[in-house]
C-alpha cells in the first residue's frame, strides 16, 4: 500500500458502496494491525459495524469512534486527533486514522469550517508520523463537498489505489478562497474601544453575556472566551481591539476588530490555522486562542490591510445541549 | 474548635487601627513569627509605641521580641520605642492572672505612649503565658475565666481609640472549648498581610492549612505577581491549599502558572489542592487535560 515516509498523510477516498468503503478500509486496517500501529476508524456507526464484521477477530485491536462525536466542531476535531495519537503513538510507529467527517445536517457556515479543516489538517498535523484516510459517500455529501475533498487532499484511495488529486490546493490559498457566511452586525450592537486594556475587554464581555441571559458557569465562560481571543488580539505590541457585541438567536455575538498605533507597523496578520493545536507542556503564543475556539460556537478570523476582524459566538442561554443537571437535594 | 476565618471579621495585620483588638491565632511558630513581624514593622510606619507582654521569666530587653519575630536586622528606631512588660508581675501569689492590675498597666502605658507623642500604643502578646509554666499542658480549666476578663476589659478600654492589640493564642495548647471563648473575645481575627495587593487582585499566605488564597482577577497584568506569590510558598514542606472561591477571573496563563507550581510539588512529594474552585474553572482544567496533572488535587468546587 502507499503512502512512504514519516511525516502526515492525508488521502481522501470517495467511495459509493459499503464494498468501496471496505475496499480501502480493510486492507489500511488490516496492514497497520500486522505492522503493529495504532489504527483508529472513526467513521458512521454503520461502517464501523461493516469494518468489524470484515475484520473478524482482527477488529479486537481496532480502535474506534462514533466520528459524530470525535470532535463536534473544527478545534475540538483536531484536538481530538492529536490526543489519539498522544495517548496511542509508538516509538518507530506510524499511527492510522480512518476519519469520516459528518456532512450531513450541517448549516453553510459549519460546512464551510469543516472544508477549512480538512485543508488545514495538512499544516497542523505536519510532521507527525500519521497516515489519515477520510472517507466520503458519495451516496448522501454533496457535490461540492465531494470536489472539496479533492482540494483538501493531496491524494485520494480508490481501494487500494493512490490516485493524486489533481485540484489539490495549497491550505492557505484554500481556506481563503472558502468564504463563511457573512455576519451582518446590527446597527443597534453594543460597542467599546478601541482598547488595549484586557480590563475594558472583561467588562464589556461580561455586560453583553448579562444582558443577553447567561448566568453562572456559563457566563463566565462566555468572558472567558472573549478574553482569551482578545488577549491574543492584543499580544502585538501597540494593538487595540474595539469590540461590538449582540444577540443572535441561539447565541451571542462579538467582533474584536485590531487595530495597530505605533511606529512599528501593523502586527503580523494572525496565521489561519491558528489556535487549533491544544495548549502544549510549554506556554505558546496561540494558547488562549484555542481556548477562545474551544468556548465558542464558531470563531473566525479575517484580515483586510491592517485591520484583523475576530467574530465569535457563544451558545445563548436558549442553548439546551448545555443546560447543567438539576441541583441535588432542592 | 472555632474557625480562625469564621464568623468573625478577618483583618489583615497591616490595616490594623486604633480601637482594634483582634486575636491571631496561630498553629505555627512561623505564622505567628510572620504576622508579629508585621504587626511590630507596622508600629514603626505608624508612629507607634509598642508594648510586648512577655511571658518570659527574665526579658533582656526587646531581643525577646525580636526571637519571637524573627527578625534579625532591627530597623533604626524602633528598639526605642519598644517596651517589654512581663506577665508574671501581674500573677497573684498564688500565680492567678491578675487581670485589673495588668489592665492599669496598660492603660498608663497607653497614657504615656500619646504624651510622648506616638499616635497609639500597639500591644502584642500571649495571654495564656500568664496561665500555665508547663508548655506542654493544655490551657483550660479555672484560669480562662480570668483571661476572658482580661479580655473583656482591654475590648472596652482599647475602643476609645488610643491603642490597639494583638491577642496570640497558641491553637496547639488551648482546649477546644478555651480557644472558641477566647476567639469569641475579639472582635476580629487578624491574619497576614497579603502577598499581592492590587486594584485587581489580592493573594493572601494562609497558614491553616498551608497555602494561599486569592482573590480577584488573574489576567496577563498579574501572571508575574502570582507566580512570586507561588515562590512564596514553594518552600512549604508537605500539601499546599489554594483557596479559589474568591477567584473572579482567571485566565489560562494563570492556570497555567498553578500547574506549573502543582508539578513541582510533585516532584518533591507533595500535593496542591485547588479549593473552592469555580466551576468554570474545572471545566476548563478538564477541557485541557490538565486534571491530570501530577501533583494536583481538586477540592470542592464553588458553588455558584
Amino acid at each position: 500500500m502507499p503512502a512512504e515516509g514519516s511525516g502526515f498523510v492525508h488521502h481522501a477516498c470517495l467511495y459509493g458502496s459499503d464494498a468501496e468503503f471496505l475496499a480501502m478500509a480493510v486492507p489500511f486496517v488490516t496492514a497497520g494491525l500486522a505492522a503493529g500501529e495504532p489504527v483508529l476508524a472513526a467513521t458512521t456507526p454503520a461502517n464501523i459495524e461493516l469494518l468489524r464484521q470484515a475484520l473478524g477477530e482482527r477488529a479486537h485491536a481496532l480502535d474506534t469512534a462514533e466520528t459524530a462525536y470525535f470532535g463536534r466542531r473544527p478545534v475540538e476535531r483536531v484536538t481530538a486527533f492529536l490526543r489519539y495519537h498522544d495517548h496511542r503513538t509508538r516509538p518507530g510507529r506510524r499511527t492510522r486514522m480512518i476519519a469520516e467527517p459528518v456532512w450531513g445536517g450541517k448549516s453553510a457556515r459549519q460546512v464551510a469550517e469543516w472544508k477549512r479543516m480538512e485543508s488545514g489538517l495538512n499544516v497542523l498535523l505536519a510532521g507527525l508520523p500519521v497516515w489519515m484516510i477520510c472517507p466520503c459517500d458519495t451516496r448522501s455529501v454533496p457535490r461540492d463537498v465531494a470536489q472539496a475533498a479533492c482540494a483538501t487532499h493531496p491524494a485520494r484511495m480508490d481501494g487500494e489505489r493512490l490516485i493524486p488529486c489533481g485540484t489539490y490546493a495549497d491550505p492557505g490559498d484554500y481556506a481563503a478562497g472558502v468564504q463563511l457566511p457573512r455576519i451582518a452586525v446590527p446597527a443597534g450592537a453594543a460597542r467599546t474601544g478601541p482598547t488595549e486594556l484586557l480590563a475594558d475587554v472583561r467588562l464589556f464581555a461580561r455586560a453583553r453575556a448579562v444582558a443577553g441571559g447567561l448566568t453562572g458557569e456559563r457566563l463566565s465562560l462566555a468572558v472567558l472566551a472573549v478574553c482569551e481571543a482578545a488577549g491574543y488580539l492584543l499580544g502585538p505590541r501597540g494593538a487595540r481591539v474595539a469590540l461590538r457585541g449582540w444577540e443572535e438567536p441561539g447565541a451571542l455575538a462579538y467582533e474584536l476588530l485590531r487595530t495597530h498605533e505605533g511606529t512599528g507597523g501593523a502586527a503580523e496578520p494572525v496565521p489561519v490555522f491558528a489556535g487549533f493545536r491544544p495548549p502544549g507542556d510549554a506556554a505558546g503564543p496561540e494558547d488562549g486562542l484555542w481556548l477562545a475556539r474551544s468556548l465558542s460556537e464558531s470563531l473566525d478570523v479575517q484580515a483586510r490591510g491592517a485591520l484583523t476582524r475576530l467574530t465569535l459566538r457563544v451558545a445563548g442561554p436558549g442553548n439546551a445541549e448545555r443546560l447543567p443537571p438539576p441541583r441535588p437535594f432542592p | 474548635m472555632v474557625h480562625p476565618h469564621g464568623v468573625r471579621r478577618r483583618v489583615h495585620v497591616g490595616d490594623l487601627q486604633p480601637g482594634d483588638h483582634a486575636c491571631l491565632l496561630f498553629e505555627s511558630d512561623e505564622e505567628r513569627a510572620s504576622i508579629l513581624r508585621d504587626f511590630v514593622l507596622g508600629g514603626l510606619d505608624a508612629e507607634d509605641k509598642i508594648l510586648y507582654l512577655s511571658g518570659a521569666e527574665s526579658p533582656d530587653g526587646p531581643g525577646v521580641l525580636w526571637d519571637e519575630c524573627r527578625i534579625t536586622t532591627v530597623p533604626g528606631g524602633l528598639a526605642d520605642r519598644v517596651e517589654i512588660v512581663r506577665l508574671a508581675e501581674f500573677l497573684s501569689v498564688t500565680g492567678q492572672l491578675e487581670p485589673a492590675a495588668l489592665m492599669r498597666r496598660l492603660r498608663t502605658a497607653a497614657a504615656r505612649s500619646r504624651e510622648e507623642g506616638y499616635r497609639a500604643l500597639r500591644v502584642a502578646g500571649d495571654p495564656c503565658a500568664a496561665l500555665c509554666d508547663d508548655e506542654h499542658s493544655a490551657i483550660g480549666g479555672p484560669g480562662v475565666a480570668r483571661l476572658l476578663r482580661y479580655e473583656a476589659l482591654l475590648a472596652k478600654e482599647f475602643s476609645s481609640g488610643g491603642a490597639l492589640a494583638v491577642c496570640q493564642y497558641d491553637i496547639r495548647r488551648c482546649e477546644p472549648a478555651a480557644l472558641d471563648a477566647f476567639a469569641s473575645a475579639h472582635a476580629r481575627s487578624v491574619e497576614a498581610d497579603p502577598l499581592v495587593r492590587t486594584a485587581e487582585l489580592v493573594v493572601v499566605r494562609t497558614y491553616r492549612p498551608q497555602g494561599l488564597r486569592i482573590e480577584g482577577v488573574v489576567d496577563a497584568g498579574s501572571h508575574r505577581r502570582l507566580r512570586d506569590a507561588l515562590r512564596s510558598v514553594a518552600g512549604v514542606r508537605g500539601d499546599v491549599r489554594l483557596e479559589m472561591s474568591g477567584v473572579e477571573f482567571l485566565d489560562l496563563g494563570g492556570l497555567r502558572l498553578l500547574m506549573t507550581f502543582a508539578r513541582a510539588r510533585a516532584a518533591r512529594h507533595a500535593t496542591v489542592e485547588l479549593s473552592g474552585l469555580p466551576p468554570h474553572l474545572l471545566h476548563v482544567i478538564t477541557l485541557v487535560g490538565w486534571d491530570r496533572t501530577p501533583g494536583l488535587r481538586l477540592g470542592a468546587v464553588h458553588a455558584c
